[in-house]
């Protein structure tokens, strides 16, 4: 008896598409729960301004209804959920069936973050389609004419898509490399407030003040999931926010929570 | 080689081969300078005790798990630098079942697993279904240890792989579905050209199949040959000696099993058995009966230490 020619292994792009299909298969209960909650606050917003229209006197002006980026962070928290829910049933001791699959296993966990990312995505585009698309609606009802914040930027209706990209990699990353994501992600959170208590109580308020610009400073993540512009701790908005410095701040948080995430799907794990 | 057994396979091609393959968890050593050879196109049966390395072994060649030191091959892939050049020539059974996929109906599990694998045969899959007696709407959560065996069974077969490898596939299976997953098997063996890996408790019912065998036991293989070669020349020779025999010291450590008493020999041999018979005569011990073992009873012979009794 002899063997068969050698096999070869599947296209990457076969997978990704298999891989979005399965993770949305996945987490599609948990999304139409969370589509629906919108759906419902969406429609009790829009109710609202017809019950001011039915009021006659009441009518308000909506003349500064805006969309303000900071808003984000609604699909922040979606982005958090999402890789805790993806990979819910495979922490790393429980991989083999994902691992035993025929490609590099790094780049097999990529796809399956690139997945949960699309579905991420997808939330994102509803979101902010939604939130466009309320001051259009309030304007055909109430008649009276809706419109953005005079100062705001066309590119920060690009906010929630990368504040949101970059949560969903953190908690990835958390996610793929951990048994107890959510454990992690506390663990990190507590050190940074643990860490800047610290130096408060040593009497360093300015390396305190350094090191909380690590979150809220002007290159501190927050800015880069928000927007703002933050000086001494404050964060503005509107003309006070800058491009150049926007993009900056983002592509150095998405390169920190890339490599990192990268790091953990490349590190080499054995199942049970 | 650690014993009177060969442990190394003469020159034939290897489909799957280890060279000073070590692994250790913790304080325990699970594989001491392994050197599995396993040939291309053969059925090769890994048996050892429960923690003897088999599942480690199989683990390694397919880059599940990393080895201290040593190297592994199959088809001539780097297990470590080629995984998932093996991954797509291997049909992989697991001892342990973890889905990971226990929310999807068996159906889109299959339609899933068959992306992995562009040589994936829908309809064989299909027959492979139903000859195990699977329904593809039932849920993975749902599935009984038996029929979760099944279902990798056939995943695994069904992409048609150069090779192979199973690891205690009949776990957990009833004899009724023992039977059919040999049946199976062999009609698959028979129709494609594969090498297969198999470790099992239950020897007995692969001795149809195989046609080497590799004996593990503390991570070191105790034999490793064609099985042909150990049924021939394993042998239970029981003789009768004079008063005084001074033959005691024959064969030395080719005796895998030695009962002497003061007019009685019950040893079991290594070697050829008309070679061994006539130097047990020459020696003046007279044969009365030469027996052969069954696969089991070899098997529990090397993994049991040799018995010496006066």
């Amino acid at each position: 008896m002899s063997t068969s020619a050698p096999h070869r292994p599947p296209a990457l792009v076969t997978i990704a598409l298999e891989q979005v299909s399965v993770v949305g298969l996945y987490i599609r209960s948990t999304g139409l729960l969370l589509v629906t909650i919108y759906l419902i606050v969406l429609a009790a917003t829009i109710s609202q301004f017809s019950r001011f229209q039915s009021v006659g006197s009441g009518r308000p002006s909506m003349t500064n209804f805006t969309f303000v980026p900071e808003s984000s962070i609604i699909v922040m928290i979606l982005a958090l959920i999402v890789p805790l829910k993806v990979w819910q049933d495979e922490e790393p001791a429980k991989r083999s069936y994902h691992w035993v699959m025929p490609l590099p296993r790094h780049a097999h966990t990529l796809l399956k973050v690139f997945a949960g990312w699309t579905w991420t995505m997808l939330a994102t585009l509803l979101f902010v389609l939604g939130t466009a698309l309320l001051p259009i609606i309030a304007e055909r009802m109430t008649g009276l004419p809706q419109r953005y914040h005079i100062n705001f930027s066309a590119w920060e209706w690009l906010v929630p898509f990368t504040a949101a990209t970059i949560t969903y990699l953190f908690s990835s990353t958390a996610a793929v490399g951990g048994r107890r994501p959510f454990i992690w992600l506390f663990i990190a959170v507590g050190i940074y407030y643990f860490v800047l208590l610290l130096l408060l109580k040593l009497g360093l308020p300015g390396v305190a003040q350094d090191f909380r610009s690590v979150w809220a400073g002007r290159y501190g993540a927050s800015a880069a999931m928000s927007g703002a512009d933050i000086t001494n701790g404050q964060m503005q908005f509107g003309p006070y926010t800058e491009l150049r410095r926007w993009l900056g701040v983002t592509v150095l948080w998405g390169a920190l929570s890339s490599g990192l995430l990268y790091f953990v799907a490349v590190r080499h794990r054995a199942p049970r | 080689m650690t014993g009177p057994l060969p442990t190394l396979l003469s020159q034939v091609p290897l489909a799957i081969s280890t060279d000073g393959l070590t692994k250790t968890y913790g304080d325990a050593t699970v594989l001491r300078d392994l050197a599995l050879q396993v040939p291309l196109g053969s059925v090769y049966l890994l048996v050892g005790p429960n923690g003897a390395g088999k599942s480690t072994t199989m683990k390694i060649l397919l880059d599940l798990v990393r080895p201290d030191s040593g190297t592994a091959e199959v088809l001539g892939y780097s297990s470590r630098d080629q995984g998932s050049l093996v991954r797509a020539n291997v049909g992989y059974v697991p001892e342990q079942l973890d889905w990971g996929y226990t929310w999807l109906k068996v159906g889109r599990l299959l339609e899933h697993h068959s992306r992995y694998f562009p040589s994936w045969d829908d309809a064989y899959a299909k027959h492979l279904f139903k000859s195990f007696d699977l329904r593809l709407n039932q849920t993975v959560a749902t599935l009984s240890k038996g029929q979760g065996r099944r279902v990798h069974l056939a995943m695994s077969l069904a992409h048609r792989p150069p090779v192979l490898i199973l690891d205690e596939p009949t776990d957990g299976l009833d004899p009724v579905m023992r039977d059919e997953m040999f049946r199976v098997l062999t009609d698959h063996l028979s129709d494609t050209p594969t090498t297969v890996l198999f470790s099992t408790h239950h020897v007995g019912e692969v001795e149809r199949l195989a046609d080497h065998i590799g004996v593990l036991a503390d991570g070191q293989l105790r034999a490793q040959l064609p099985l042909h070669d150990l049924r021939n020349q394993m042998r239970r020779y029981r003789a009768s000696i004079p008063p005084g025999w001074q033959g005691g010291h024959l064969f030395r450590e080719r005796v895998m099993r030695r009962i002497t008493t003061h007019n009685e020999i019950d040893w079991t041999v290594w070697g050829e058995e008309e070679s061994v018979a006539r130097e047990l005569a020459g020696a003046g011990a007279s044969v009365r009966d030469i027996s052969l073992f069954t696969l089991e009873e070899t098997t529990l012979l090397l993994l049991t230490r040799p018995e010496i009794v006066r």
